[in-house]
């Protein structure tokens, strides 16, 4: 199936082009929201919301760009909102619990460099929170390259900015991560 | 320092390369496809219940109005032809009182009486 008649088949709300799209692109949708989140079960709420979008604007897609660029900025639009939304509600619940004397609900890894016993969660978690503290921009497009291997043109394109500001974006974020993940590497602190 | 940002880049490669390895679930896929499926039902009776609570109440409320209006000129016209009828009346009484076989315009009545 071509990606017209793909694109027809999803206007005309057919249900084997549905299929299609869903084994075309969900992997693709659901690990880059996955690296937005750092949660399996929320990048798979965003998959299924990215799909809603997908049938509900079809029919707006002109074919400037390929359909895999699109659905990405789709994917990078509904994934930023989400971590925005959820950042928010982390922050009034930690200031609840503050209110209360409890503990806050963020659980900060000891520093430990580059520990061979770091599990599965704890270095999601590094990650992760190394990632969100990056602005939009330059979390989009580190993403995309260093975790999707999206080549820097279509990382353009699914921006909407210039090659050169792609690369500056993702050499300012390697900057700043080294600057973030340094914490966990105590004896070079100075 | 130059062997921390070289430790700290390896310590980033590995984070990312230990995230490849997550997978979502099998089924999401299937899972997926059945929520668009409904996704797709909601939508055709979303259209339909367009026609039947929306639509509908429409037309009547426009057919009722469309009634009202032609019973009102109806009735105006009805009005003003009894009204017609009334004067007719009351101008024939005038002539006969008058005993005016014929009824002239007044200018020329007059103007022949002198």
């Amino acid at each position: 199936m071509t990606e017209s008649e793909l694109i027809n088949g999803i206007l005309q709300r057919d249900r084997n082009a549905l299929t299609h799209l869903v084994t075309l692109y969900q992997r693709q949708i659901v690990k880059t929201a996955y690296y937005f989140t750092g949660d399996m079960g929320e990048a798979e709420d965003i998959t299924q919301d990215v799909f809603y979008e997908i049938l509900r604007s079809v029919g707006t897609f002109r074919g400037c760009s390929g359909l895999s660029t699109w659905i990405y900025r789709i994917t990078v639009n509904k994934s930023l909102n989400h971590v925005r939304r959820k950042k928010r509600k982390d922050l009034f619940l930690n200031l609840e619990a503050i209110i209360h004397r409890n503990h806050p609900t963020h659980f900060h890894p000891e520093p430990s460099g580059m520990n061979p016993g770091l599990d599965q969660k704890e270095s999601r978690m590094i990650l992760n929170r190394a990632l969100n503290a990056l602005p939009r921009q330059q979390r989009t497009a580190f993403i995309l390259h260093k975790c999707e291997d999206l080549p820097q043109k279509e990382i353009a394109a699914v921006m909407n900015v210039s090659i050169s500001a792609v690369e500056s974006l993702i050499y300012r974020a390697k900057i700043q991560l080294r600057r973030k993940l340094n914490f966990y590497f105590p004896e070079y602190i100075k | 320092m130059e062997k921390n940002v070289e430790q700290v880049d390896a310590f980033l490669e590995e984070l990312i390369r230990r995230e490849r390895f997550v997978e979502p679930d099998p089924f999401l896929g299937t899972r997926l496809i059945q929520a668009l499926e409904n996704r797709l039902e909601e939508l055709t009776s979303a259209s339909h219940f367009m026609i039947r609570n929306l639509l509908q109440p429409v037309m009547v409320t426009v057919g009722l109005v469309f009634a009202a209006l032609i019973g009102i000129s109806l009735g105006l016209i009805q009005g003003r032809q009894s009204e017609a009828g009334v004067r007719n009346e009351q101008i024939q009484e005038l002539r006969n009182s008058f005993y005016i076989s014929d009824f002239a315009d007044e200018g020329t009545y007059f103007m022949n009486k002198n």
